[in-house]
């Protein structure tokens, strides 16, 4: 009694005198800590102030009335970054009534209360990436988001991060009609084949390099097209089989275009090609079960392997668990990666500082560094270890999860 | 034969001028009443309201009843202005789906739903026996803009002037039911798009090239017409927001359901709101929103959108919603005063006092009880509908 007593004077002298003007620490005090950008610390401290991390290292003294999170016996690790997560979008993802929609923005379809969200929360994803969907050849502008804020604009961390190009036979997906009828809809359309969706990527680019000495360019579509091609805006190319990523480089070649490749599940194949270029790779998504391989799903295998065969060669691996549900968490897959011969560290990269660096939010989240965003996850041990589960996800500075 | 022929004619028109004289005097009408429901001027009790000529000239606890005035006893009632649906579908055709969207084109700005409403329709006739005497008819919400929506009185038969707006606004719908499979848009990043490209349109627009879906965009972009946007859950809201800031429309969300979560931020754009109905079978935590999003700041009505639920539905909403936590006064407020502001016809209707339309409605307990049944209805002082005793 006398305890409480003492406890809830205690408390009200606290609220009184520190709480006003006066930003909320947080302490984490971690059993281990791995900053990815450095090595990691055991038995640690790191200090949130106001979203951000202020002081990480192992003498900190932690200040009076600050919120301490014990993390003692747990292992601490950036927010992971998935370059290509399931998509909280409410619809469809696809803007079905033409092939080529740059100036299509996903961000305008966020759905902050979307479930996705929640889940993708629960795997230690802070930050992902949500691009449009793979049934237009240009499908339009992907959005950086963090999964916090209550209108989209809140959840933004970088808008018109990326232009999404389909290449292989997805785009493809619907469009034919019947022999001997009257095309009734906007599916009868181009492309029906890979040189068509081909031909129309290069016309698209084509037409935007004779726009783009202009001054004033009057269609949205080439003025976004034309960012792209003055490397403004970076372009992030969905190809799986080996010949269809050959195509890609082709095209990159002839127009000066740097690449970013998505899934890329025969990348193995070219490896050296993409190590020699400096293209980075985002790998994903990833299924126990690869379910059917029909038309549009050519090359859509899980070759495990391929992950440590890129690092190896020396192109900068991203893992990310797509926009499809059914696939798997990308913390499990850097266990399998490991699993099948990615380097440990490579692995705890390819789903932090790498991708962040690929989708250019380095400066903000991928590792814990003084001065980043306070994006932590709190594992019960080793993250390259199939038992271990996410007990806790910070996200600048506020709980946003924990297991009961 | 000449003769009587001149005559039968000379009588035809000395009666039609007698009738006319007849008509344009107008006995004057006192309404002596129980409670007075004014809305901007708080409740009279045993008060009396004059009208004359189908407007209210007078109203008090002791205006004087001029002599010769029909007095009608209302002593142990209630009235109150007649209500004001925010939207509404009514009186289109026996199959209303199909008529308030035309789906072929996204983008039906310059399409009137007035051409498609028929004041002699049941649903009409309906909405009086409920206590709505003025609506906004709407375009549905399958197209990313829907068309132009009216303000009508619903008094179609004796007043001549009721329609009060042809072009009250233009519907905007950022919700995912407007988005179809074999039309553009197919997603909703598609609609939003879709919206900038037709504003930026209409932006430089010129009157010189006559375009009448431009035209009427053109007013909405300048902000002298109202966009009503229909956006339910949030994010919908969200995407009504970007295109308000963007554009700077002078917006109204309609059907704006989950508005409370973030109602700070809609009350910060002095945004007002059209509630989506509420019924019994609402979900507490539905009926516990008004009251949140009406707390904030924002200006709120109900709105029955009907056909999809009743008309009679409109003051239960209310009553529902002040049961659940919106203010009592701010309830009746919803269904009258706040709808005739955000449609602009403050001027005419929403509460009685002097000058205002005498729409009025006589309940035989208070408004906002679910036991009150509507016993007069009165629009431009002409008795309506009247409850038959049996």
């Amino acid at each position: 009694m006398r305890n409480c007593v003492i406890l809830l004077t205690f408390l009200l002298l606290v609220s009184v005198f520190v709480a006003p003007g006066r930003a909320e620490i947080t302490a984490v005090k971690a059993g281990k800590i791995l900053t990815i950008s450095s090595e990691p610390v055991e038995d640690g401290v790191i200090l949130i102030e106001d979203g951000k991390i202020a002081e990480i290292g192992t003498e900190i003294e932690i200040p009076e009335g600050a919120v301490v999170v014990d993390a003692a016996k747990s292992v601490v690790m950036p927010g992971l970054v998935d370059a290509g997560a399931a998509a909280p979008v409410r619809g469809d993802l696809n803007e079905q009534s033409s092939e080529i929609t740059p100036t299509l923005r996903i961000s305008d379809a966020l759905d902050p209360q979307s479930k996705t969200l929640k889940r993708v929360v629960q795997t230690g994803v802070t930050t992902l990436f949500v691009s449009p969907g793979r049934r237009n050849v240009i499908g339009g502008l992907g959005v950086v988001v963090k999964p916090t804020g209550k209108i989209p604009r809140q959840m933004i961390v970088k808008d018109e991060a990326a232009l999404t190009v389909v290449m292989d036979l997805d785009s493809t997906q619907g469009n034919r009609i019947p022999r001997f009828q009257v095309p009734a809809d906007f599916y009868y359309r181009r492309p029906g084949t890979r040189m068509a969706i081909i031909w129309m990527l290069r016309k698209s680019f084509f037409d935007a390099r004779r726009q783009s000495d202009s001054e004033q360019i009057e269609d949205p579509n080439l003025a976004v097209l034309s960012a792209v091609l003055k490397d403004e805006i970076p372009i992030h190319v969905n190809v799986r089989r080996a010949i269809t990523i050959r195509a890609a480089l082709k095209v990159a070649d002839e127009y000066g275009l740097n690449l970013i490749l998505q899934e890329c599940t025969e990348g193995y194949k070219v490896a050296g090609q993409l190590a020699e270029r400096k293209i980075p790779v985002v790998l994903g998504p990833f299924y126990y079960y690869p379910g059917s391989m029909g038309q549009y799903r050519e090359g859509r295998k899980v070759n495990w392997n391929n992950a440590g065969i890129l690092a190896e060669a020396g192109v900068k691996v991203a893992l990310a668990s797509g926009e499809q549900s059914g696939a798997i968490d990308i913390l499990t897959a850097a266990v399998f990666a490991v699993r099948h011969g990615m380097d440990r560290d490579e692995a705890l990269k390819a789903i932090t500082i790498t991708p962040a660096e690929i989708l250019g939010v380095a400066g903000r989240v991928g590792s814990l560094e003084k001065g980043k965003d306070a994006d932590i996850i709190i594992l019960s041990g080793d993250p390259l270890n199939v038992t271990t589960r996410v007990e806790k996800v910070i996200l600048n500075g506020k709980t946003v999860y924990k297991i009961d | 034969m000449k003769i009587r022929r001149f005559l039968s004619l000379l009588v035809i028109l000395s009666c039609s001028i007698c009738l006319e004289s007849l008509g344009e005097e107008t006995p004057i009408l006192a309404i002596s009443a129980g409670k007075i429901w004014t809305i901007t001027d708080g409740i009279i009790t045993d008060g009396v309201i004059i009208i004359n000529n189908g407007k209210i000239q007078a109203v008090g606890e002791n205006a004087d009843v001029p002599e010769g005035a029909k007095v009608l006893d209302m002593s142990d009632k209630n009235v109150m202005p007649g209500m004001i649906d925010a939207h509404c579908h009514i009186g289109l055709s026996v199959n209303v789906q199909r008529e308030m969207d035309e789906t072929v084109a996204a983008v039906a700005a310059d399409m009137q739903i007035l051409d498609a409403f028929d004041p002699y329709a049941n649903d009409v006739k309906k909405a009086l026996r409920s206590g709505v005497t003025t609506v906004l008819l709407a375009p549905g919400y399958r197209n990313p803009i829907g068309g132009q929506a009216a303000v009508v009185k619903l008094d179609t038969s004796r007043a001549n002037d009721w329609v009060l707006k042809r072009t009250a606004g233009v519907d905007f719908s950022v919700m995912n039911q407007a988005l179809m499979f074999n039309r553009e848009p197919t997603s909703r990043a598609g609609l939003v798009e879709l919206l900038r490209e037709e504003l930026d349109r209409a932006k430089a627009y010129k009157p010189e090239k006559f375009n009448p879906r431009r035209e009427v965009l053109k007013r909405v972009v300048d902000a002298n017409l109202p966009a009503y946007i229909w956006a339910h859950n949030v994010d919908e809201i969200a995407s009504a927001m970007t295109i308000v800031d963007e554009y700077g429309l002078n917006a109204v969300l309609v059907a704006a359901g989950q508005g409370d979560e973030i109602a700070d931020m809609i009350a910060q754009r002095n945004l007002p709101a059209i509630y989506p109905p509420l019924l019994l079978s609402s979900r507490d935590k539905d009926l516990q929103r008004p009251g949140k999003i009406a707390g904030s700041g924002v200006k709120l009505a109900f709105a029955s959108l009907a056909p999809k639920t009743d008309l009679y539905d409109l003051r239960t909403s209310a009553i529902l919603a002040a049961k659940y936590g919106l203010d009592k006064e701010a309830a009746i407020k919803s269904l009258t005063i706040n709808p005739a502001e955000i449609l602009g016809v403050s001027d005419r209707l929403g509460s009685i006092s002097r000058g205002k339309d005498a729409d009025l409605v006589v309940l035989n307990g208070e408004p906002l009880q679910v036991t009150s049944g509507i016993e007069l209805v009165m629009v431009n002082g002409n008795i309506v509908y009247q409850r038959q005793e049996e």
